[in-house]
């Protein structure tokens, strides 16, 4: 008995120190600042603690009962502690805080009574200098255990789900332990084990299924209902939908959002081809979403548009998919044309034909592989496949949000020859968002736009010419494959821009 | 469009691990290839048994070796008019130390992986790059633009210290105050002796190094070895001394307790290449790393290159030299008289195929370990740079060789390992490289890069390796003075043009020592 109970306080520590370690680490991975999360955590567990031992001289008796039912709750709060926050970050950002000290304190008490309880379980065998001596050593000893066990094997191999679900089935191993020493003296005994038994078919199922609480957790980080997810070897599509809202993420970034795409879409397309009354060839570069060509489409004179995308499957999709080949008009899938999954860069340097549009549709420079895709050297691949009298546009980012980047973008293709003319346009679910003109002569915009727009019109597309104060920069540097400055300068603008 | 990453992205997509882990059971080791220069020669020239020759033929110029120097020497006969040569090369294929090799994934090297910048002292490189379309423009320019594509892309190089990984390889993170004043000082020391010249006006140390001062005041600086050196400087930090002993075995294959203060020196303060589209230490590379030029140049001398083909028995007379050519698949030995014979393989060779040779002293050559990885599955944020190494690694490092393409995604990459064998005798050395196998090494390789990339070995889908058992001379203190006999004319009708006549293994000074034969044949 006196055995049996010094294990269960071994076990009741480690698994106390656990929580504590799981809802630290964390909160510092949620949320950051780790000395903060950190000091706080131990701080309000001790506390609670503190409270739960103060609490313990009000249970008078039916000890082994009450360690019971202490024992469980432990194992179940405990235990779903770390899915509980998980999920609760996913929901909503601010309760998350709220949640979390809510728990430890709950988790702190609870601990906090079950060391005294143990303490008068065993007061009847041993001295009160051998119990306190007994006791508290093999609650430190459990404590060691635990907290190298922690950053060693647990957090890395288990998970911070999986290692708390464990150590609450641990917990309610311990109970169902103690309802067998005790089970003489408990009345209604059979009762506490089918707790017991319950709480650990809960805690295991709850193991053996934090896989799908992930997938759960990640639907409601995008918000909405996810109706489409792919993994592909190039990226992670997903797509939601609100009402009649779509949205695109690749890789978790928002591509669009049908309710204001076409404003993006127009201030793509249009600028350049409503100048362009002779073209008949048109290259896409990325735009695997099929909207670009949808606005290319609206111009009859254009005999042929050549998309080229890296993605089989976002094409694919977009091509084929009923609900998804509406937003883009079935565009992709007009005899006029072609789609070639294949690597930009690449594709261009092994490629001689020229086109009188190119439409450069990339996802912004977040890394090093696609800051390739914004240096010299592509503007050079680009001028080489761009007729002398054609015109090629970019998206180039926000210049409001980074104006640095916007123009080391604008630097960087004057560098390779080109004449470059900005312009932006306000897309509500991006901010404002710039684009870059190319061409070998000066460009002048249209003064009308002859082909049917929801957003750009003939009295405002002068205005989208104009860079307010804000939008400026006096950048000089130039984005080489050899400095890959543009990501370092990007990623510190977005930085400051979103927190 | 918004790309910015919150941790709410992140956790997105990391929750995977955070929630289920991961199973990690130790991955059995991929196969690979145990590969490395034809042994067969050497052992057949060590015993001596080749049979008389069959056949007797005339060439007028004959150069042994197609490495960097015979190809060399061969491009610039042929730019200045001349075509009747032929160059010799025992393995089956060119190129010697900027040998490369291609798999599914693409090219990579086995061997010198890039080419700094040229200085102005190196006319001839930048000649050759203007030729092969990479320098544009003047090629005399101080800072002449390059072929982007060229230039090494950047993120360069990395250093994991301390538990992460910083940008460029001085050791730069968590070191503490004393170390990085040392490393400044350093710095300072190598900026200074690199502006400094001889009394002939020339500097110290250029590249290629013949064309530096001849003042004998810094042959002094051969009489002590590198980290003698360092230590009067009174430099002595950890860190210091490991980022010095890593260029030495990086460039000379052994640390800085074995080479000569002035090679050392000469590491450091030789180069003064610029480019007007790049940073100042940029270098040229490409996935074969080196072995694109080695290409480019069997091309233009195709009609002249014969592989398989081993030089076996020298006679050097007074008005001709005649060559014991054994062919490695006919097995047939022919004898070709020729006016000039120009030796661009190691001198190590030499007095084997030549036993009336002068007498000098030959230097000792430092075994290497090259492997390839070839790697799937690849994590773009874990592997960002060109070259990466490791602080206190056992080997020096991996280059990526995909890094250079202009792909966009590369899930699977080539990884270029290098390690030189320098921690025994070369001798030793050179026995544990040719005994241990295949397995044993890719344990070893897998051990050294584990501790940066733990999936490494899973991800892993063959290990090539290649054993340079002379992969190159050791300049040794005293290798200098040892090297101005060598330099010396041997022979009216033959040439020495090879790197070790520099005593680095370098493209530069292989290719000096090649046009600067062929020269001397165009001027005769």
């Amino acid at each position: 008995m006196q055995f049996a109970l010094l294990v269960s306080v071994f076990v009741i520590a480690s698994c106390g120190l656990i929580y504590e370690l799981v809802a630290g680490a964390l909160s510092s991975y949620l949320l950051g600042d780790s000395i903060t999360q950190f000091s706080t955590v131990i701080g309000t567990y001790l506390f609670a603690m503190g409270v739960g031992s103060w609490l313990s001289r009000h249970i008078h008796n039916h000890i082994p009962e009450r360690f019971i039912m202490i024992e469980i709750m432990v194992g179940l709060v405990g235990g779903f502690s770390a899915a509980i926050l998980f999920l609760c970050f996913a929901f909503a950002g601010e309760p998350f805080r709220i949640i979390l000290y809510f728990l430890v304190t709950l988790i702190g008490i609870l601990v906090g009574i079950e060391i005294p309880l143990v303490m008068r379980l065993l007061e009847k065998d041993l001295k009160l200098s051998e119990l306190v001596s007994s006791v508290l050593s093999v609650d430190y000893l459990g404590a060691l255990l635990v907290s190298v066990l922690f950053p060693l094997l647990l957090a890395p191999h288990l998970g911070f789900v999986r290692t708390s679900l464990m150590f609450g089935a641990f917990n309610v191993i311990v109970a169902i332990w103690v309802v067998n020493l005790f089970k003489e003296s408990i009345a209604h005994y059979r009762r506490y084990y089918t707790l017991g038994i319950f709480s650990l078919a809960l805690l295991t199922g709850g193991f053996i299924g934090a896989e799908k609480l992930m997938r759960f957790s990640e639907i409601k980080m995008y918000g909405d209902d996810i109706i489409y997810t792919q993994s592909t070897p190039y990226q992670r599509i997903v797509l939601t939908r609100w009402r009649d809202d779509f949205r695109l993420f690749l890789n978790g970034n928002l591509q669009f959002s049908s309710r204001d795409e076409y404003r993006y879409h127009e201030s793509l397309v249009h600028p350049a081809l409503a100048t362009l009354p002779h073209a008949r060839d048109v290259l896409v570069l990325g735009g695997g979403d099929g909207m670009a060509v949808r606005e290319l489409l609206k111009y009859s004179q254009i005999e042929h548009i050549t998309l080229v995308d890296l993605d089989p499957q976002m094409t694919q999709l977009f091509k084929n998919d009923n609900v998804l080949s509406k937003l883009n008009n079935l565009s992709l899938q007009s005899p006029k044309v072609e789609i070639i999954n294949a690597d930009a860069l690449r594709w261009m340097e092994a490629q001689a034909q020229s086109y009188d549009a190119i439409v450069v549709d990339f996802p912004d420079p977040t890394n090093y592989a696609l800051g390739k895709l914004y240096t010299v050297t592509f503007y050079q691949m680009l001028r080489r496949h761009l007729r002398p009298q054609g015109l090629a546009v970019v998206q180039t980012t926000s210049p409001l949000y980074a104006p640095k980047s916007y123009w080391m973008v604008h630097n960087t293709a004057r560098a390779a020859g080109f004449t470059t003319t900005g312009y932006h346009a306000l897309v509500p679910s991006f901010g404002e968002w710039g684009f870059m003109l190319l061409s070998e002569k000066p460009y002048a915009p249209p003064t009308t736009i002859p082909v049917q727009t929801r957003f750009l019109n003939n009295s405002t597309l002068p205005i989208l010419f104009i860079f307010p104060k804000d939008m400026q920069s006096d950048i000089q540097e130039i984005n080489r494959l050899d400095n890959q400055a543009l990501v370092r300068v990007f990623e510190q603008e977005w930085g400051a821009a979103i927190r | 469009m918004i790309k910015h990453i919150t941790r709410r992205d992140f956790l997105i997509g990391s929750s995977a691990t955070l929630f289920v882990g991961c199973n990690q059971r130790t991955p059995v080791l991929p196969s690979g290839q145990l590969l490395g220069p034809d042994q067969s020669i050497g052992h057949k020239l060590r015993d001596g048994n080749f049979p008389p020759a069959s056949k007797e033929i005339n060439i007028p110029i004959l150069i042994i070796g197609a490495g960097i120097a015979g190809l060399s020497c061969g491009w610039w006969l042929q730019r200045n008019g001349i075509k009747d040569f032929q160059i010799l090369e025992l393995e089956s294929v060119a190129g010697g130390n900027a040998r490369s090799g291609r798999n599914s994934v693409g090219a990579f090297p086995w061997g010198a992986h890039y080419l700094p910048l040229p200085g102005q002292d190196a006319t001839y490189v930048r000649i050759l790059l203007a030729e092969l379309g990479v320098l544009k423009g003047d090629v005399n320019a101080v800072a002449p633009t390059y072929d982007e594509r060229f230039l090494v892309q950047a993120p360069d190089e990395r250093l994991f210290i301390n538990g992460g990984w910083q940008d460029g390889l001085i050791p730069r993170v968590g070191i503490g105050a004393s170390a990085q004043r040392e490393i400044q000082k350093f710095e300072a020391l190598m900026n200074e002796w690199s502006e400094r010249k001889g009394n002939d006006g020339r500097y110290v140390f250029t590249i290629p190094s013949a064309m530096g001062s001849t003042d004998a005041t810094f042959l002094s600086l051969d009489k002590i070895t590198f980290n003698e050196w360092l230590l009067q400087q009174n430099l002595r930090s950890e860190p210091l001394h490991w980022y010095v002993s890593y260029s030495c075995r990086d460039d000379f294959g052994a640390d800085h307790h074995q080479i000569s203060a002035w090679a050392g020196l000469h590491y450091f303060c030789c180069r003064r290449g610029r480019a007007a589209n790049a940073e100042p230490q940029s270098v040229l590379t490409a996935p074969q790393g080196n072995g694109w030029i080695v290409e480019r140049l069997t091309q233009m001398l195709e009609q002249q290159l014969n592989t398989g083909s081993a030089l076996v028995r020298l006679d050097v007379q007074s008005k001709s030299v005649s060559a014991d050519i054994y062919d490695t698949v006919t097995q047939e030995i022919t004898r070709i008289n020729c006016d000039h014979l120009i030796w661009s393989a190691p001198l190590f060779i030499l007095p084997r195929v030549w036993p009336a040779m002068p007498r000098l002293s030959i230097p000792e050559y430092a075994p290497w370990l090259v492997a390839n990885l070839t790697v799937n599955n690849i994590d773009e944020n874990e592997f960002t740079a060109w070259d990466s190494v490791i602080y206190q690694g056992k080997g020096l490092g991996y280059v990526d060789s995909t890094h250079q393409t202009l792909a966009f995604h590369r899930p699977q990459r080539v990884l270029t390992y290098y390690s030189a064998l320098s921690h025994l005798t070369p001798r030793e050395a050179r026995q544990q490289l040719l005994t241990t196998t295949h397995e044993v090494w890719s344990a070893q390789v897998f051990a050294d890069l584990g501790k940066v990339h733990p999936q490494l070995q899973a991800q892993c889908s063959a290990i090539d390796l290649w054993r340079w058992p002379h992969a190159m001379a050791i300049p040794a203190p005293g290798f200098l003075t040892n090297l101005l006999d060598w330099r010396q004319n041997l022979h009216p009708r033959f040439q020495i043009a090879h790197s070790d006549l520099s005593g680095f293994s370098l493209f530069e000074e292989a290719q000096y020592w090649g046009v600067n034969a062929a020269q001397k044949i165009i001027e005769a």
